[in-house]
């Protein structure tokens, strides 16, 4: 998705609750891992529902730092060429039941975990 | 005797002779040169990866190819870990912008990671440092030009091994030769780690947590280990345990086979009655733990545990915020949540006591009656919570609440009494209508006057860590070993035979939430003696329902019949450690 001056489109942000039981433990947080590595964008996670790090969603030793358990609250914000697809993606993996509608932000959270 | 205890992590009892074992972890070569060019070094960490990767992978299609399907899980698992991103972005700059040599790069990188998951609060992720420590550790072997000789104390231990590690790695259990090794004994380590999975589903008995102390002592020591209590007892006494030859092949055959199954519905004894096993709760996190372990509820949510973290005295909202949660976590599954217990060794973070008050030797119910809003406050906030679980039809809270140091009946009586004015002054009879009010026996006088109570409530739990020790008048911070030794004393089996009767008689619902509803060598005897339901750490749970499925109530009964005939706890234990139905696996 890139506007009409070609520069990447503002920061697509969703909020997904987590559905698998064991929350995002090493084997869902590897098939997270593996969907965010196909999508260009820059994609980051915060859980929302205790105190946690803004990670990569492209790690999975990040991931694992947010201690996510089902019924969680993930905060997804990508930014990139292919964002929408990106957080459309991993919504859906994180909850099935999830719909498409996306929210957009124009404030994507400043604070990130860089190197850990 | 010398008995070091922790925390049963893989169950079976076995004899075995001690060897003391460094870990990987302690083996980390260091390099001997100054780093080479960043080029060069950068290459020897992409090669030692690149192996590494085909290594687990490997590793993975053999253990799938002859269906070790937690080992194969568990290569993949590793294989996610290493590939990811920022482990490889972080050693590289590691490398080109610090100058570091590679092994310093390794070191550095997977050491934040390790730090990272170790200061992590939840112990089911924090349990993944362990997993980092082991690809570091088999990173740096592969980046070691000199071979290692190839004698492996893991691969070819002496026979009937008891192996003492500091920490064991999960590369490390993959590597044990388990006709060699009895058990394994660890002074840290988790029941949650990787490396406590695959010992049980090896059948290894281990037992973590033990203590730097048990590092110490000498090998070649005959010890025995049990893997159910979480014990490890150095020149056990002779009449206390089995020594004979006859006797180890008997604890080998306690050895579990195959993984432990969570069971997610209420376990039923061989003739069909439900036994439900519930889990001893002190934080939010571990109420989440309740359904991952299969727990049929809350039998004890420690409610002075939930808010020590809390500064003042928590308020009625935050209060019935927690209770709720927890209700709702449950999903109408039922929870017992125990008024708070201050006193003795548990001293209350927030509450104030006026100068010269007596606090610290009263204690349970008897300091809630000196400072009654403590009480108040929490009766209100479990009503607010109830009511604001009420709204969803499906969540229909089954709500107990226990009486901590119950001594005598009309303790209940004045309880109630408080409690209806609080029910009166928030106008909900109907939520607290749902309440069925427990009495905890913690207490001599309690138990022997349990008829009296029973009348008085709803339930009786005992707690039998606490009632053991006043039994016995014993110390129980000092002795903790002789108070668990006390609680399968016949003394203490014939007082938890009397709550049976009286509460079979009563036909009220007799609990056990004592350390000594986790040990499923002990349920049986529990159930024949009529304790009718179990609370336990969520993490024993899988392990007491497997047990609670393998008798019917009237094996049960003989078995608690011979042990209320014993003279000693020696007796006792040898009568339900000589069943072999007490452990997962045997021949079912």
């Amino acid at each position: 998705m890139t506007t009409s001056d070609g520069s990447a489109a503002a920061p697509v942000e969703r909020v997904v609750r987590v559905a698998h039981p064991q929350g995002l433990h090493l084997r869902t947080s590897n098939q997270i891992v593996q969907a965010a590595a196909r999508f260009v964008s820059d994609i980051r996670a915060g859980n929302l529902s205790r105190p946690s790090p803004l990670v990569n969603v492209k790690s999975i030793l990040q991931l694992m730092q947010l201690q996510a358990h089902a019924g969680h609250l993930l905060r997804l914000t990508a930014v990139g060429v292919d964002a929408q697809e990106a957080i459309n993606a991993l919504a859906l993996l994180i909850d099935p039941q999830s719909s498409t509608s996306p929210q957009r932000s124009e404030n994507p959270h400043s604070s990130e975990m860089h190197n850990p | 005797m010398n008995e070091y205890r922790g925390v049963g992590a893989s169950p079976g009892r076995v004899l075995g002779k001690a060897l003391i074992c460094p870990s990987d972890l302690e083996n980390t070569p260091t390099r001997r040169a100054p780093p080479a060019p960043p080029h060069v070094e950068w290459q020897r960490i992409e090669a030692a990866h690149a192996q590494l990767l085909a290594n687990l992978r490997l590793r993975a299609t053999e253990h799938g190819a002859v269906g070790k399907r937690e080992h194969a899980a568990l290569d993949e698992a590793h294989t996610a870990i290493l590939s990811d991103v920022s482990l490889m972005e972080m050693m590289h700059e590691a490398v080109h912008l610090e100058k570091r040599s590679a092994e310093a790069a390794v070191e550095a990188t997977f050491g934040e990671f390790v730090a990272l998951f170790s200061a992590l609060d939840d112990p089911l992720f924090a349990a993944r440092a362990n997993d980092v420590r082991d690809l570091r550790a088999q990173m740096l072997a592969l980046l070691v030009s000199t071979e290692q000789d190839a004698a492996d104390p893991l691969a070819t231990p002496p026979p009937d091994t008891i192996l003492i590690m500091r920490d064991l790695l999960p590369s490390e259990v993959a590597r044990l030769n388990p006709q060699r090794i009895a058990g394994i004994a660890l002074a840290h380590g988790s029941p949650l780690a990787h490396a406590a999975i695959l010992a049980r589903s090896m059948g290894i008995p281990l037992v973590c947590h033990l203590g730097e102390a048990v590092l110490h002592v000498h090998d070649g020591a005959p010890c025995l280990l049990d893997g159910a209590h979480g014990s490890l007892t150095f020149a056990p006494d002779a009449e206390l345990l089995p020594v004979d030859a006859a006797s180890q092949t008997a604890g080998r055959a306690l050895r579990p086979t195959g993984e432990i199954t969570v069971l997610h519905q209420v376990q039923r004894t061989r003739e069909g009655v439900p036994v439900p096993v519930q889990a001893n709760v002190n934080t939010l996190d571990e109420a989440d733990l309740v359904g991952r372990y299969g727990g049929d509820g809350i039998g004890l949510l420690r409610t002075e545990f939930l808010f020590a973290r809390f500064g003042a005295s928590p308020t009625i909202d935050e209060q019935s915020t927690c209770y709720a949660h927890i209700l709702k976590t449950l999903a109408g599954a039922p929870c017992a949540i125990r008024a708070f217990d201050f006193g003795g060794e548990k001293q209350s973070p927030w509450l104030r006591t006026p100068p010269g008050d007596d606090a610290e030797t009263r204690r349970g119910v008897r300091l809630l009656f000196a400072y009654p809003d403590l009480l108040r406050t929490q009766f209100r906030a479990l009503l607010r919570a109830i009511r604001a679980t009420r709204q969803d039809a499906s969540l229909q809270a089954q709500v107990r609440f226990l009486v901590p140091m119950v001594a005598l009946p009309e303790e209940m009586d004045k309880v109630r009494v408080l409690l209806d004015a609080v029910a009166a002054e928030e106008a909900d009879a109907e939520s607290a209508a749902s309440v069925a009010l427990a009495a905890m026996i913690e207490i001599p006088s309690s138990a022997l006057m349990a008829k009296e109570i029973a009348a008085r409530c709803a339930m009786l739990s005992i707690g039998s860590n606490d009632l053991a020790q006043f039994l016995f008048a014993g110390d129980r911070s000092q002795q903790d070993a002789a108070a668990y030794a006390n609680a399968l004393h016949p003394a203490m089996l014939r007082m938890i035979a009397h709550l049976g009767e009286v509460a079979a008689a009563a036909n009220c619902p007799l609990s056990l939430c004592g350390e000594l509803a986790g040990n499923p060598l002990a349920t049986p005897l529990l159930l024949g003696l009529g304790v009718t339901e179990l609370s336990a750490p969520p993490a024993a749970i899988p392990l007491v329902k497997a047990a609670v499925g393998r008798y019917t109530l009237e094996e049960c009964r003989v078995l608690a019949a011979q042990a209320l005939a014993a003279t000693d706890t020696a007796a006792v234990l040898a009568l339900i450690g000589d069943d072999q139905r007490a452990t997962p696996g045997g021949e079912e």
